[in-house]
């Protein structure tokens, strides 16, 4: 019998979400191995009960953030030496050795993940890739110009070895490239076998709901970005009323400037915001957010439609999705075909004061 | 009064207890014997009717008295006419005079010569300016009718005229204001003998606040006036009467009643191919520059008002009815439209009882439809408004936030309200909420046009003014308003108007203000020492008038300085290009 094992990569709470759901369904007849990584530092607390669940045959941890970090930034001489002794590297930096498998599913095109298709480049192992949202639509990771790591012999193997990409909403998919798109099913929210697992795995426990609006940071400030989203939020807070209102901090930005402004109250509670979502009645509830890849996953992963103001319209900044035309595309694309109606983009900063007073806010003047 | 009357003089008589003694004075003091004179009171209020009375038991065997409601100049006229027993029939302004030779040089020219009209030249004088100028009516006493009618002068005048009294057994004035240009310059062309005396025996007197010099809604007559001029005038006369027509025209459209614009572009367009086809007009290239007016759009003189549950307050019909006469006022309830003919939503909003929701909506597809200005039942329309038809669509803000959805206007089927309206199929906010057309077409203007909210008068992509706040919400009292809010009921006397839009005002004046400081300062630096003041040598009182008279005349100044008006537009560039 030829080999059956899987792989499967995880760099985030979404990803790891979305590898137990897999677990579950797609490869529910197969041995599979998860790998989480130190992409995300929260992975790490997750093993110990990854581990009891017995979901997965092995269950490995990747010190990969360095390696990543390093060689994105090496010229190419130091690249291709890297490449050259990708064996010994894996060796160092993960906690098991890899079997071999017939398939590794991954997220992400980094530099890990390009070593893994040189050295399993030889075997009879498909990469497949899964969804990492709304980027896993709309980027073409493996365009030449993208990035000078497609220019490189070794490191741009990865292209032969992908096979396809999973998403769960693979029509919205205009990325470019010519990999085929393939549906992951939808998680269902009454799935109560699932919700158990991924409660235990990330020790979710019932909490009291924050506000009835809820702003999704994202991560300008740590990318060292100028823009308007400070204004934003005091225009949400302002119309909406400071007590049913409060930003949920990005985790890489280095300070919660908006509690610090008092546009908001402190948000303390630290689980997966997927978890959220999985667990609690989205009714009444209004997420906010410049673009958060977060405030579509309730749709995308869950098919919930519930109140979403998206502010990319209001948003003044230098950012990739303002410039890039597929990624304006895309969010054309998903409001049009996807969004359904409690959907919200405001073109104008009265518009996004009307929808929040709709949707229940109130001005507190 | 028998039948040896030459002349019958008649004079319509309202409301000019001040001037009426001195007309009827200069009648008396003809030296022609066989005359008449015919009060015909037009329903005065002031005294004018008592001094009609004086006369007629003075004079009974000249004078005669009638007495008659108040039905305008024509129809008194026309009173006067009816118990004439003249040869000739000759009309008096009641606050004009004449010079004592007129009626009897006059007559003899008729009587001498068997005509029909003669008339002579005129003098203004003008009261407030204490100056006066003679008119000419031809250049030569011998004159050509064709030439006349194309080149004379004083062709509509009625008082500068002997008729014979025949010509008024077929024709009479119109009940109308401008009923002269109607009429007289029409009985010119169809009754051939003509002559002229060359002085100028008639002494017209222009003062401010006549009719001549303010503005009314019925002076939309004057369009009437000139249609009647064309169409029963002789044929043969008429490329003569369309270049005469013509001239009346640039005069209008370009100095004395340029508020009637559109209604003017309007009649040009109604006789287009007799203005294009004009061979005077083609060689005269002042008076063809009117022609540039027929590539103008205007919008349609149409007011739109839509009532859903209640009825046009009366106000706003007075308002229409003084105004906007001519004016084609339609009017839609919620039976207007069938609900197959509205969208799911709006009729939602009539079942949930958001009425002003589908009001507003009703409002703009009658406006697609059929073009015009929606003016609001809580909106008061003015004079003024007349003047935003020659946009082809426009907008106002009714605060430094808001714009106004009591009053707009556009072309029938303009492309905006188009797409605004199409908006109402779309599942966006302010269908699901309900949101009034206001933010609507705000937010609107903003995504396709770039509106400033602000409240500053822009004009979006060099084809959609938006006016201040004071042209179509407030009355501010700085003769921009065109149209109001009337929500509240306020004294006579009294603007109600928003604490912002007052602060806006506030601000914009003071930044005039400083603006003109501080350029006077630049260029006359001793002139802002004129406005300061030694306050310790003055009570507070006395300080606090001393300040005002010395604000009041820099303002003057500053308001009245030609030259400040002349650079305005230059002053907005630099300040743009400062910014």
């Amino acid at each position: 019998m030829p080999n059956q094992r899987k792989l499967i990569i995880a760099n985030s709470v979404y990803q790891l979400l979305t590898a137990v759901h897999m677990r579950q369904t797609i490869l529910q007849d197969y041995d599979v191995d998860l790998l989480i990584t130190d992409i995300t530092a929260a992975l790490k607390d997750y093993l110990p009960r990854l581990n009891e669940t017995k979901l997965f045959k092995r269950v490995i941890f990747g010190n990969i953030k360095e390696l990543n970090r390093k060689y994105i930034i090496e010229k190419e001489a130091e690249i291709s030496e890297g490449f050259e002794n990708v064996s010994r590297l894996l060796k160092w930096i993960l906690s098991e050795e890899l079997s071999i498998y017939s398939e590794i599913y991954f997220a992400n095109f980094d530099i890990f993940t390009r070593m893994l298709a040189c050295y399993f480049y030889r075997l009879s192992c498909d990469f497949i890739c899964y969804e990492d949202g709304f980027s896993s639509y709309v980027i073409d990771y493996l365009r030449q110009d993208r990035t000078p790591l497609n220019l490189h012999p070794e490191a741009s193997k990865i292209k032969d070895k992908v096979k396809m990409v999973l998403l769960y909403e693979p029509q919205l998919a205009i990325r470019g490239d010519r990999l085929p798109n393939r549906a992951l099913p939808k998680i269902k929210r009454d799935n109560e076998q699932l919700k158990e697992v991924l409660n235990y795995i990330f020790n979710y426990k019932r909490t009291q709901r924050y506000a009835d609006f809820i702003f999704l940071e994202q991560s300008f400030r740590a990318e060292g970005l100028k823009t308007n989203d400070l204004a934003l939020i005091s225009e949400c807070q302002h119309t909406v009323g400071s007590s049913r209102f409060i930003v949920k901090p990005h985790p890489r930005n280095p300070e919660n400037i908006p509690f610090q402004l008092g546009l908001t109250r402190r948000y303390s509670e630290n689980i997966p915001w997927e978890l959220f979502l999985l667990n609690e009645d989205p009714k009444n509830l209004t997420m906010i957010t410049v673009c958060s890849n977060a405030a579509l996953t309730g749709r995308i992963v869950f098919g919930i439609d519930m109140n979403t103001i998206m502010l990319y319209q209001l948003f003044e900044g230098k950012v990739l999705w303002k410039e890039d035309e597929i990624l304006k595309r895309y969010l054309r694309k998903f409001r049009r075909q996807f969004a359904g109606s409690n959907y919200y983009v405001p073109e104008t900063i009265y518009e996004l004061r009307s929808i929040l007073k709709y949707l229940g806010g109130h001005d507190e003047q | 009064m028998n039948s040896k009357i030459k002349v019958s003089v008649i004079i319509p008589v309202y409301q000019v207890e001040n001037y009426l003694e001195r007309a009827v004075d200069s009648v008396l003091a003809q030296t022609l014997e066989e005359k008449e004179i015919i009060l015909v009171d037009d329903g005065s209020q002031d005294t004018s009717p008592q001094i009609c009375d004086q006369y007629e038991k003075a004079y009974p065997e000249l004078i005669r008295v009638i007495h008659k409601k108040n039905e305008g100049l024509g129809i008194a006229r026309n009173t006067g006419i009816r118990v004439a027993s003249g040869e000739y029939i000759a009309f008096l302004d009641s606050d004009d005079t004449v010079e004592p030779e007129m009626y009897e040089e006059m007559y003899a020219k008729a009587s001498g010569e068997n005509l029909d009209i003669v008339m002579c030249d005129v003098k203004i004088i003008y009261v407030e300016e204490n100056k006066t100028s003679i008119v000419s009516s031809y250049p030569k006493e011998n004159f050509d009718l064709a030439d006349y009618i194309a080149n004379g002068n004083n062709i509509t005048y009625s008082v500068n005229k002997l008729f014979r009294r025949s010509i008024w057994e077929e024709n009479s004035y119109e009940k109308m204001l401008f009923e002269d240009i109607s009429l007289i310059p029409s009985l010119v062309t169809r009754y051939h003998r003509i002559g002229y005396v060359k002085k100028p025996f008639y002494h017209y007197y222009r003062r401010a606040n006549t009719l001549s010099t303010t503005f009314s809604g019925n002076m939309i007559d004057i369009i009437q006036a000139f249609r009647n001029f064309i169409d029963t005038s002789d044929p043969y006369y008429h490329e003569e009467v369309v270049y005469c027509t013509a001239k009346q025209l640039y005069w209008n459209m370009t100095q004395s009643r340029v508020l009637f614009q559109a209604d003017f572009i309007e009649f040009l367009k109604e006789y287009k191919k007799d203005f294009l086809l004009n061979s005077y007009l083609a060689k005269d290239r002042k008076i063809h520059s009117i022609l540039d007016f027929l590539k103008k759009d205007v919008i349609p003189d149409k007011i739109i008002c839509v009532h859903f549950a209640r009825a046009i307050p009366q106000e706003y019909l007075e308002k229409i009815t003084e105004h906007f006469p001519k004016t084609k006022l339609i009017t839609a309830d919620e039976s207007y439209y069938s609900k197959d003919q509205l969208p799911d939503n709006v009729n939602q909003a009539i079942d949930s009882g958001h009425l002003s929701y589908a009001e507003e909506y009703v409002s703009l597809k009658l406006l697609l439809e059929e073009g015009g200005i929606v003016v609001t039942p809580d909106s008061r329309p003015n004079l003024n408004l007349k003047k935003l038809r020659l946009n082809q669509i426009f907008f106002g803000f009714e605060d430094p936030d808001q714009i106004t959805s009591g009053c707009y206007g556009a072309l029938a089927n303009h492309y905006v309200i188009q797409a605004l309206l199409e908006t109402y199929e779309k599942d966006n906010i302010f269908n699901k909420a309900f949101l009034p057309l206001k933010e609507r077409i705000r937010d609107f203007l903003i995504i396709h046009f770039q509106l400033q909210v602000n409240g500053k008068k822009q004009t979006l992509h060099g084809e959609i003014p938006v006016y201040l706040p004071s042209v179509l919400s407030y009355d501010m009292q700085d003769g921009e308003n065109c149209c109001k809010k009337s929500e509240f009921p306020v004294p006579e006397g009294y603007e109600l108007v928003s604490d912002t839009v007052l602060k806006m005002w506030s601000d914009r004046l003071m930044e005039n203000w400083n603006l003109y400081k501080r350029e006077l300062q630049s260029k006359h630096p001793s002139a802002v020492k004129t406005a300061s003041i030694d306050s310790g040598m003055l009570s507070q009182d006395l300080f606090q008038r001393e300040l005002e008279r010395q604000i009041q005349s820099v303002v003057d100044n500053y308001e009245n300085s030609t030259c400040w008006k002349i650079t305005k537009p230059f002053r907005a560039i630099a300040k743009i290009f400062g910014k």
